[in-house]
Parts: structure tokens; C-alpha cells; sequence
């Protein structure tokens, strides 16, 4: 492949991974919808806010927290993730469930991927406690 | 897959008659987020393991869910700005109900033409009725101060 066919390909890659990202507003935000999906294949989005003209915080609002909790996952042990995967992700350290990242605006774009990830990352707590709950039932019926 | 559950054992277990005999309430987050949950224990004569009603209502999406005690969501109804892609890439929009199957799991989901979605509170009787869940007392009203989906 030639450098002009690989300049060719990368607009062409642009193009489509821009139409993969619509940015809305609403309720006060600008909400941008990734390609990302929960395990439900439901879209991920993350509000975004200029902080100043040189920062930007991202936040999911919560979601990732909702998520867990509502397919099955125990209170503490989102505590638990959510603690984790702050540290992981170098989050804001912040009261409540909100996964937030706060980075220069020339980072936003890499800011974005790293919050969707770390939103799977509490998300995909859901496949863990299927699994435990089955292996327990399991446990008592063999016993 | 450990937690194997088909579709039409999934639509079985929907259809049974079940009862939840505690109150059905809501519990705002600590920490200032705008977020109640709910989760109540559902039981039913037919199985031996207790289901779990579970429900969400964050700063601008909602969901309540049935689960199996191996956390299965059999049914789902939920309410999300970004929307959902149904596996085979039809658009679901932001109001639909996702129900369980052996191959997609949870990813499938219609747009229900029965439930009311102009209120949260409605919504969750309307839920309750198509699970075939007969609550012991009428559930708590929800007071949402913000505006939703």
C-alpha cells in the first residue's frame, strides 16, 4: 500500500468513526453517544462539560453504577468496583457512584475512550454474578 | 455458558403467577446523585428459588428488571437516551423492552406497545402486570423532582 492509498484509507476511516460518535444535547449537557455498548448491546454515553477553556469533565452520569445494580449486583460490591476502577482509570475520587475524568481539552477525545472502558469495567460486573449465583445453586443441588 | 436458560424457559417462567409480600420501596443514593433504586424479593409457588425485581431511575434513564436467582434479566424495560441496536442492527430507540434468549442473552429487544411511558410510576404497575407479579401493597409512588426520558 502506497502513502497516498494509506492517506486515502485513514480519511476514509475518519469519516466513518465521526458518524460513530453524534454528539446531542441534553438535559443540560452535551451527551456523546459511543459505539461502546454495555453488555446489553445498549449504546454508551458520557456528558461532557467545558470546565474552563483548557479542561473538560467527562462523566457517565452514574450509568455504569445503575447498571450493575440493576441486573443484579450487590450494593457493596459496586462500592468495591467503582473504588477499583477509579484507581485503574485515574478517575475523580468523588462521594456516590459517578465514574468522572477530568483532562485537558487537547485529551478529551482519549479521555472519552478511557471513561466508556472504565464504564464497561463496573458494567461487566453482571457476567461475574451469573456466574456465582449459578455455582451456588449448583453447589446445593449437587449437595 | 454456566447459566444457560432458553427463551421459552424464560417465557415460562414470566408467565407463572408470582407475589412479592414486602413493600415495594424506593431508596435515594447517598452522595448527592440523582439516582433511586428499588429491590424487591418476587416469589413464586411453582419454583424454588426467589426472583428479584430490581429498578433504576438515574438523572435521565430508568429501567426496571426482572432476574432469575442466577441474575438472569428474563424481562427488562428500560429507558436510555443513547439508545439500543437490536443484534441483527435494527434501531430499538430509547423506549423498549429487552427479553432474554439462549443465543443473544439480553440484547434483544420491541418496542412495547403496552406500557405507558409517560410516567415512571405507571410504568412500573404496568411491568409488575405483564410479569405476572401481584404486589402484596400497591408499590411506592416514586416523586421525581427531574425532568426524564
Amino acid at each position: 500500500m502506497n502513502h497516498r492509498s494509506c492517506r486515502s484509507l485513514q480519511h476514509m476511516l475518519g469519516e466513518q468513526l465521526q458518524s460513530q460518535f453524534p454528539v446531542i444535547h441534553a438535559f443540560d449537557q452535551f451527551m456523546v453517544i459511543t459505539p461502546m455498548l454495555y453488555p446489553d448491546n445498549t449504546r454508551i454515553d458520557i456528558g461532557i462539560a467545558m470546565r474552563d477553556k483548557h479542561r473538560v469533565m467527562l462523566t457517565d452520569n452514574g450509568e455504569a453504577w445503575g447498571y450493575a445494580f440493576a441486573h443484579g449486583v450487590d450494593e457493596p460490591v459496586i462500592r468495591e468496583r467503582i473504588e477499583l476502577t477509579r484507581a485503574r482509570f485515574r478517575l475523580a475520587d468523588i462521594d456516590g457512584g459517578d465514574l468522572i475524568l477530568d483532562v485537558p481539552t487537547n485529551q478529551a477525545a482519549e479521555g472519552l475512550f478511557k471513561l466508556a472502558t472504565a464504564v464497561q469495567d463496573v458494567a461487566y460486573l453482571v457476567y461475574g454474578v451469573r456466574l456465582s449465583q449459578t455455582s451456588k445453586t449448583f453447589e446445593r443441588t449437587v449437595n | 455458558m454456566a447459566y444457560h436458560l432458553t427463551r421459552q424457559e424464560a417465557d415460562r417462567l414470566i408467565r407463572l403467577p408470582k407475589r412479592i409480600d414486602e413493600p415495594i420501596r424506593w431508596t435515594s443514593m447517598p452522595g448527592g446523585t440523582d439516582r433511586d433504586t428499588l429491590s424487591a424479593r418476587v416469589v413464586c409457588r411453582d419454583i424454588d428459588e426467589p426472583m428479584d425485581l430490581r429498578g433504576v431511575v438515574g438523572r435521565t434513564n430508568w429501567s426496571f428488571l426482572l432476574l432469575t436467582h442466577a441474575r438472569i434479566p428474563i424481562r427488562k424495560l428500560t429507558v436510555h437516551g443513547p439508545g439500543h441496536r437490536n443484534p441483527d442492527g435494527t434501531d430499538a430507540g430509547t423506549h423498549h423492552k429487552h427479553i432474554w434468549d439462549e443465543v443473544h442473552e439480553d440484547q434483544e429487544t420491541y418496542y412495547p406497545v403496552d406500557i405507558d411511558f409517560s410516567d415512571v410510576n405507571v410504568a412500573l404497575i404496568g411491568f409488575l402486570a405483564e410479569c405476572n407479579i401481584i404486589p402484596e401493597q400497591p408499590p411506592e409512588r416514586l416523586i421525581v423532582r427531574r425532568r426524564l426520558r
